[in-house]
């Protein structure tokens, strides 16, 4: 079992100072989910000093559990230092900016099947107008079935301007750090959860590219959004985030897609995943405890299944945070029971993982819970 | 926060008289509890924006709803209205309207459903609406009944309810289904006409569906067939033909299978096991039919045993027939060739008697001798006329009878005749008659008898007359007629005057194929002769 050190810092220096505190022992990996508040270039900087490997991204708020404090926390950085075994993971910065997203997918898949035969990979994923979902598909396709593949997507506390992810070497604000483990020693389990529930009739995308949204039954995307939620401009996109829309695929399963970014002058919705022209859509809405209470019932059943971790990474999604509030201190803490492992995780702008079939896949307003356990 | 924000207004001045470290503690703590709760106001304000966006989305998304529901339930294309717990009816559709005849301001809160449901159908109408505001879940949701409209005209309908949740209302949908009920009740009259005509065909009428095995069970059965093979009508729908052919030929099931699928048809000849093990000789015609979207097979089956054996029966009567028929044209052809020797010799003998006589009536001018000869002469000629006869009448029925033309028969047998002062009618065209090839004669005789015996004649005319039990031939004139006394001989071979011949070999040459002739003119006025030819012997070509 690996040691781990968690804990929440207020700035870069904090960051440093409490990981030079440590004497336990020699951490040889570092994640970091830190607000933008703290400057992340800085806190990129700053983590060049500490000579291990390090990733994280930008958050819209951040977990940290075993403290007397609630677990989430905002404008603060979540940190966490392991042992595994050097050889049982990699890391590595993808941009996206030159690359389609599909193709940024396909170029971490071969890294990874050439860093380990059998990989489990962690990703967090900085931009507004990344289509998410094409990286996990090019990753799948590339891969072996059923290979684990979790992580999220950067926030920025809710501002939806500039997401960032970064190493201890650079940063981007258009691309994907991505952590490779050797499956042999080191087991990925996971599930995503969510409690969104769909309200009124079904609507159709007329006209999309990718995760481009133009028009919803032949009406720009954002005055259908407007309309109904009675919002203006301005604040579109921070209430949008709430109501994401349920999308109903071709064979039967039903996704949640939240934007990310808007185009007023064309009236275009920029969403984290795609939405293909012709789909079914409508609005979803949490409603707070119901939303809570079922993802508390989900992760007994997979602690039914998985019930051992050495660490537990937390992928929540901002919006789950706003409609619930201090609730969502309820499924961390249920988290924290179940596995009694060290849980440290952050509020995302969407979430990569796996159904309760077991199919990996890109959400939205989903909590996702990733088991990691070193083997060796 | 502004209150914070005052609050270390106060306490900065008073940080200059503390260490340094204990300076930024506090600052420190100051900036994250400011940061805390400008993310608290910040969340405070996204919570209000959020609950009024949640509002906004209901309603705008119930508004959508209620829209929609308005639609479907003016567009449904039946009639709906929305039931009050005492029946009122509070709220139609336009097509209720048009359906009862009544403006929805005529309607709503103003009747009761009840006042549109006819008499006997309302008391259980009003009792399931009772029982459904109670909610009792047993009450149907569906049925048939019969309503009435403005004008009292009584319509069938299909009437479905449903309870709306919560509330003591429920809305009910109407189809008028007056139509199709009609058309279902002349459709029951249809099926039951040819149920009728299929119970009661004489023959034996099978339906079976054709699977890839082969030919399937039966899936409709005649009552005919049922007493064919005495089996019931159940127990006929659990078996196939293949368990009704005798095991030696049900490779002609196969065979009549595959003219099924090349011809789309079959006829073919078998033998039937009965349920008592009986055989029984089928004649089966199949035809391959499209039932309600199956291949199916439509089978009409014959017992052809008795028939069959009649056959049999005849063959061998027609064998024995045969047989007599060669020994019986031997014996014929004997005594014709005995009557033509015979005839030969005695008008050679009759001939020498002739020539003796006629000597003797030169030689002997005795008048009492001329008297005797004359009556010689005359036996002679009678017996040569009465050998004559028998030739003609030996040729009677000798060829086989076939049909002919009744006109060309007339127009033929006057062609000889010397009728220049007589004028001839023929009033028919293309009717043949089946008699002996003599008939001829018979015409002829009718033309020879008119000129000779007719005196004052100058018109004779044929015409057909159609019975209900044959064909009346007529052959009419305008001369004197047979006297009423001599009418019932005229037929008979001794008489009337020197021709009687012709007329009597007439009725046996007619007589052969069942044709009839009689003379009922009246006396004075002309001759008419009825030629009847019964059904059968005639045709219209």
């Amino acid at each position: 079992m690996a040691r781990s050190l968690i804990f929440s810092a207020y700035s870069g220096d904090e960051i440093l100072e409490s990981f030079n505190q440590n004497t336990d022992f020699s951490p040889t990996l570092g994640l970091i989910f830190s607000s933008v508040a703290l400057d992340i270039p800085e806190v990129s900087a700053i983590c060049s000093q500490m000579n291990i490997p390090i990733i994280g991204c930008s958050t819209s708020g951040e977990i940290v559990s075993g403290t007397d404090n609630s677990p989430v926390s905002e404008q603060t950085a979540a940190c966490c230092f392991i042992d595994p075994d050097p050889d049982s993971f990699s890391i590595r910065l993808f941009e996206t900016k030159d690359i389609s997203e599909k193709d940024c997918g396909l170029e971490i898949g071969r890294w990874g099947m050439e860093a380990f035969k059998d990989p489990a990979y962690i990703l967090f994923i900085s931009g507004l107008n990344t289509n998410n979902e094409a990286i996990i598909r090019g990753i799948m396709e590339i891969s072996p079935d059923k290979t684990p593949i979790f992580g999220g997507v950067a926030g920025d506390d809710g501002r939806f301007e500039e997401t960032f992810v970064f190493t201890k070497d650079k940063y981007s604000t258009q691309g994907v750090v991505a952590i490779v483990f050797d499956r042999s020693k080191v087991q990925i389990n996971g599930v995503a959860t969510s409690g969104w529930v769909g309200v009124g009739a079904d609507m159709t995308v007329t006209s999309s590219e990718g995760n481009i949204v133009y028009t919803i039954n032949e009406r720009p995307a954002t005055a259908i959004f407007k309309e109904y939620l009675n919002v203006n401009d301005e604040t579109l996109q921070q209430v949008g985030v709430m109501f994401p829309l349920l999308m109903k695929r071709p064979d039967g399963s039903e996704v949640l897609r939240t934007f990310l970014s808007v185009d007023h002058e064309r009236g275009t919705l920029i969403f984290a995943g795609s939405v293909p022209k012709g789909a079914k859509v409508c609005f979803s809405s949490s409603f707070g405890y119901d939303t809570i209470e079922k993802s508390i019932s989900d992760l007994h059943d997979f602690h039914n299944l998985h019930e051992h971790a050495d660490l537990v990474i937390l992928f929540s999604c901002l919006a789950r945070h706003q409609a619930a509030g201090s609730m969502v201190d309820d499924e961390i803490a249920a988290a924290s029971e179940l596995w009694n492992a060290p849980i440290f995780g952050l509020f995302t702008y969407g979430e990569i993982g796996n159904n309760r079939f077991g199919t990996c896949d890109f959400y939205n307003e989903t909590l996702c819970l990733v088991l990691i356990r070193f083997v060796a | 926060m502004k209150q914070l924000e005052l609050f270390w207004e106060l306490v900065a001045p008073l940080m200059e008289n503390i260490p340094a470290n204990e300076q930024k503690t506090i600052t420190d703590s100051y900036r994250r509890l400011t940061n805390r709760v400008s993310q608290i106001e910040k969340n405070y304000n996204l919570a209000i924006q959020n609950r009024a966006a949640v509002h906004s989305l209901l309603k705008k998304t119930s508004d959508d709803l209620l829209q929609r529901y308005q639609i479907l339930f003016e567009y449904s294309g039946t009639a709906m209205a929305v039931i009050e717990y005492d029946g009122t009816i509070s709220l139609v559709n336009s097509y209720f309207e048009h359906l009862f005849g009544y403006s929805r301001d005529e309607l709503e809160n103003k009747r009761n459903i009840k006042d549109f449901i006819e008499n006997t159908h309302q008391s259980g109408i009003v009792d399931y609406h009772k029982r459904r505001m109670q909610g009792n879940p047993s009450v149907p949701t569906q049925y048939e009944a019969q309503v009435v409209s403005r004008e009292g005209t009584v319509l069938d309908a299909l009437i479905t309810v449903g309870k709306f949740p919560n509330v003591q209302q429920s809305v009910i949908s109407l189809i008028d289904t007056t139509e199709r009920k009609q058309a279902e009740r002349e459709l029951e009259k249809e099926e039951e006409k040819y149920r009728i005509l299929l119970q009661n065909i004489t023959d034996g009428v099978v339906v079976h569906e054709m699977t890839q095995g082969g030919p399937g069970n039966f899936l409709e059965v005649n009552n005919r067939i049922c007493d064919m093979l005495g089996y019931s009508r159940e127990e006929m729908l659990t078996l196939s033909i293949h368990d009704m052919c005798v095991p030696e030929q049900k490779d002609k099931i196969s065979d009549a299978i595959n003219d099924l699928f090349s011809k789309n048809s079959a006829v073919f000849e078998t033998e039937f096991l009965t349920k008592s093990r009986e055989r029984i000789l089928v004649e089966i015609s199949a035809r391959l039919i499209d039932l309600q979207g199956k291949q199916t097979i439509l089978a009409v089956i014959r017992d052809i045993t008795e028939k069959k054996i009649i056959e049999q029966e005849m063959e061998f009567y027609t064998a024995e027939l045969m047989h007599h028929a060669r020994d019986l044209q031997l014996v014929n052809d004997k005594i014709n060739l005995l009557n033509r020797i015979t005839r030969h010799d005695i008008n050679n003998q009759m001939v020498v008697i002739q020539g003796i006589v006629e000597i003797i009536q030169d030689e002997f001018p005795d008048p009492a001798l001329q008297d005797y000869v004359k009556m010689e002469l005359n036996a002679v000629k009678n017996i040569q006329e009465q050998i004559l006869f028998t030739k003609e009448y030996q040729d009677i029925g000798v060829q086989s009878p076939g049909w002919f033309d009744v006109r060309e028969l007339i127009e033929s047998s006057q062609s000889n005749l010397p009728l220049s002062d007589i004028s001839t009618t023929i009033d028919m065209q293309g009717i043949e008659v089946y008699a002996d090839p003599l008939i001829k004669k018979v015409f002829y005789t009718l033309f020879e008898n008119a000129i000779r015996h007719g005196e004052t004649i100058t018109e004779i005319s044929f015409s057909i007359q159609e019975l209900s039990d044959g064909l009346l031939i007529l052959c009419e004139d305008n001369g004197v007629g047979v006297p009423s006394q001599h009418k019932a001989d005229i037929f008979t071979q001794k008489y009337f005057r020197n021709t009687g011949f012709g007329l009597f070999l007439s009725v046996s040459i007619l007589m052969i194929t069942g044709i009839t002739i009689t003379e009922n003119g009246a006396s004075g006025q002309g001759s008419r002769f009825e030629i009847k030819v019964p059904k059968g012997s005639y045709r219209f070509t």
